[in-house]
Order: structure tokens, then sequence, then C-alpha cells
């Protein structure tokens, strides 16, 4: 898309030319020297400054007493997130709630905030999303290799019988790389097909006429971001079953 | 059709027909460019937000009060609880502190009641002593009147059988007769 977005073009005229100058000692090329910054990555940006302005905020006001609702809101999401995992994974799966928590609000923001003029869903760009399924899909591995060992993790690809292992491997191997593909295709095609839905409907008629698709993006907005936070889950689970398995 | 069901319809026509619009408007650039579009997604957002804040707040509102009333009040319980335990750990404190002084004085009145038991037991013993040795005193005593007794008995029982011998021995038939007779005469002069 061709549009200048506000802050994709402030960011890139503060930032542009150290972008450039930086990714040049490095090696790298740019087709448009004059927007280096790409849109999607500005606003990515933004979401994260704005949430680190919002949970520094947060933090200053939090109070064991009398909560905030701002606070309310955040140890309902939390208390949630954690209690999901000690279902699917069990008490010991904690330790990755704070990776799950930051996720599920940088893509929850990320996807909202393509509602607010003039500013664009960054998951509404395939490699935005790509980036954080391959960040899921290095995590749950790297969890999985950590806690069995290299060996025993890649022993669970051979399948539980070893002749059928010709046949499970790459059907494995297969369903593990069909997971980034599937979570970022998911979250990107959503996200763009209600912000495309949206941008074509206010065009036909400004007023009116895109609220429901709105309405209906601020739940998928929070669906999405449940469902990629939930199935990041599963995968860590997945991996660590393995493992107890293994050990009974 | 029902008002709701043409509505629907009109959407999807909407949607449909849609794209084909914006591209006879000369692609979505020229959509994008449009300060419609600025201005209708910011009334849209604004009005979203107001419907979801108009239907929002009151559950919402509710669910926080909720929330804080039952924090309020398992933070008094635990504040209870907190007061109970260190109540019972200042108690237990203090009866540490005490338990010294108290064994000290535990110790000290074992001690005065032993002192105490130590000279009623000897006093007893003493007493048991006195009346032992009277018993035996008296004991002696009446064995030895006893002893004499027996002795003084088989003594004279022993002269008679030796006098008894000594006459067998030495009485003649002569002494018999003049001891008979003699005897008869004393008993003629009785009667």
């Amino acid at each position: 898309m061709g549009h200048h977005f506000w802050f994709s073009s402030l960011l890139n005229k503060l930032l542009g030319p150290a972008v450039i100058f930086v990714g040049e000692l490095l090696g790298a090329e740019f087709q448009n020297r004059a927007e280096p910054i790409p849109s999607a990555v500005a606003h990515l940006l933004l979401v994260a400054v704005l949430l680190l302005i919002f949970f520094w905020w947060l933090r200053r006001k939090l109070s064991v007493d009398s909560p905030s609702g701002w606070q309310h809101i955040l140890e309902v999401v939390v208390l949630g997130v954690r209690d999901l995992m000690d279902s699917i994974i069990g008490p010991h799966g904690r330790k990755y709630l704070p990776f799950h928590i930051s996720l599920g609000t940088f893509i929850f923001l990320a996807n909202l905030i393509g509602l607010v003029p003039e500013l664009e869903s960054p998951t509404a760009n395939i490699n935005v999303t790509a980036g954080c399924a391959i960040i899921v899909f290095l995590h749950y591995n790297w969890i999985g290799i950590r806690e069995q060992g290299l060996l025993n993790y890649l022993k669970h690809f051979a399948g539980p019988v070893i002749f059928i292992a010709p046949l499970m491997i790459p059907v494995e191997i297969l369903s593990h790389l069909a997971r980034p593909f599937s979570l970022s295709v998911r979250l990107f095609a959503n996200i763009f097909g209600e912000d495309m839905i949206i941008i074509v409907l206010t065009a036909l008629l400004p007023f009116i006429l895109p609220l429901p698709i709105m309405a209906l993006a601020i739940f998928t907005s929070l669906l999405q971001a449940f469902v990629f936070v939930i199935l990041s889950i599963v995968y860590i689970s997945g991996a660590a079953e393995h493992h107890e398995a293994h050990a009974h | 059709m029902s008002f709701s069901k043409r509505w629907i319809h009109t959407l999807i026509w909407l949607t449909v027909l849609a794209p084909t619009q914006v591209l006879a408007a000369g692609g979505i650039e020229s959509v994008f460019s449009d300060t419609w579009l600025t201005i209708g997604k910011a009334f849209n957002l604004v009005v979203i937000i107001g419907i979801l804040v108009y239907f929002l707040r009151k559950p919402i509102g509710h669910f926080f009060a909720r929330r804080s009333a039952d924090i309020q009040r398992r933070i008094r319980e635990a504040e209870q609880a907190r007061d109970a335990a260190q109540a019972r750990l200042a108690d237990i404190q203090a009866r540490l502190e005490k338990l010294d002084t108290e064994m000290d004085e535990i110790r000290r009145q074992a001690e005065a009641d032993a002192r105490v038991e130590r000279e009623k037991i000897l006093t007893q013993t003493e007493k048991d002593v006195v009346k032992m040795r009277q018993r035996a005193r008296n004991e002696i005593e009446s064995l030895k009147m006893q002893t004499i007794r027996e002795l003084r008995e088989y003594t004279a029982a022993k002269v008679v059988e030796m006098a008894g011998d000594v006459l067998r021995r030495e009485l003649t038939t002569e002494d018999e007769e003049r001891l008979f007779n003699s005897f008869l005469e004393k008993m003629g002069d009785k009667h």
C-alpha cells in the first residue's frame, strides 16, 4: 500500500538517515531510501513503546489494597493465562508466563491499533506475524531441547516405534514447520482482511457502516491474540509432555 | 423481508461491490488519500468507544467493585491471621524469656522441698530407730526371762529325778518298812 502513515513518516524523518548509515555499514541495501523504516516496523515499534510506557505507568500505580481499573484488568488477564498454563502445561510452566503475557498484549495492541485513524496494524503485515510465529517456534523448540537434551528431543520425531521412523520423521518435521506458517498466516489474514474491509466500507460510507465490522475487529483482535498465545502454550506443553513421557 | 435481514443483505452487497467501486475510483491509494477516510475512522472509533463505554461501564464497574471488595476482605483476613500469628510469637518469646527465671524458681523450690523431705525422713528414721531399739530390748528381756524360767524348771526336774535315783539306789528293805510304819503311825495319829 502506498499510503504514508504519519507515524511512519515521522520516524523515518527522525531515524531514517541513522538507519541507512548503520544498515549500509552492515552491508544492507535500501530500495526505498526515502523511507528506510517500513510502515509495519514503525508501527511495531510504536506498539512496543506504547506498551512499555503503559506498563511503566501502571507499575508506578500498582496497589495491593485498592487496585485501579487497569490493574484489575491486567490481574484478571495474568491470572487467566496463568490458570490456562497450569491446566495445559502444569505448574512448572509458570516460568513461561511473562513471555506469553508479553506476546499476547503485544499482538492484541498491534491488532487493535489499526482502528485508530492514520495508524496501521503491524499484524496486518505478514513479516510481523511471521516474526512472532518464528519466535514462538524457536522458543518452544529451545524449551524442548533445554528440558530433554538435543538427542532426546529429536528422538520423539521418530515416533513411538522405530520401524515407522522413516515415515514419522518427515511428517513430524512438516507438522512442526507448518506451525509457524499457520500461526503467521492466520493472524495476518484475519487482521489484514478486517482492516481492508473497514477501509473499503469507510471508503463507501465513512460513517456508521463500518461500525459492526469495527466492533467485530475489537473482538477478533482479542480472539486472535488469545489463539496465538494458547497455541504457543500448547506447543510448549507438547515439548514438555515428551520429556515427561520419556522420563516415565 | 425483515429489517435486520434487509440490513444484512445490504451489508453483504456493499462488501461485495466495494472493491469494484474502489477500483473504479482509481485504486485503493486514492481511497487512502481521502480525508474522509480519516474523519470517518475517527468518528466510527469514537462511536464504538462510546457504545462500549455505555454498555460495559456498569457491568465492568460492578466487577471491579466486587473484586476490590473481595481483595479487601482477603487482606483483612490475612491481617487478622498475621496479627494472631504475631501475638502467638510474642507469647512464645515471652515464655522463652521467662523460662530461665521459671527454671531457677523450680530448682529452688525443688531444693527446699528436698531439704524439708530430708529432715522429715531423718526425724522419722531416728524415731523408728529408737522404737526398734526399744522393741529389741523388750524382746531380749522377754527371751531372757523365758530362758531363766525354762532353766529353773529343767533344774528342778533334774533335781527330783536325781533325788529319785539316789533314793532308789540307797534305800533298803528295812528302810522301806520303817518308812512305811512311820507313815502308818502318822496316819493313825491323824485319825
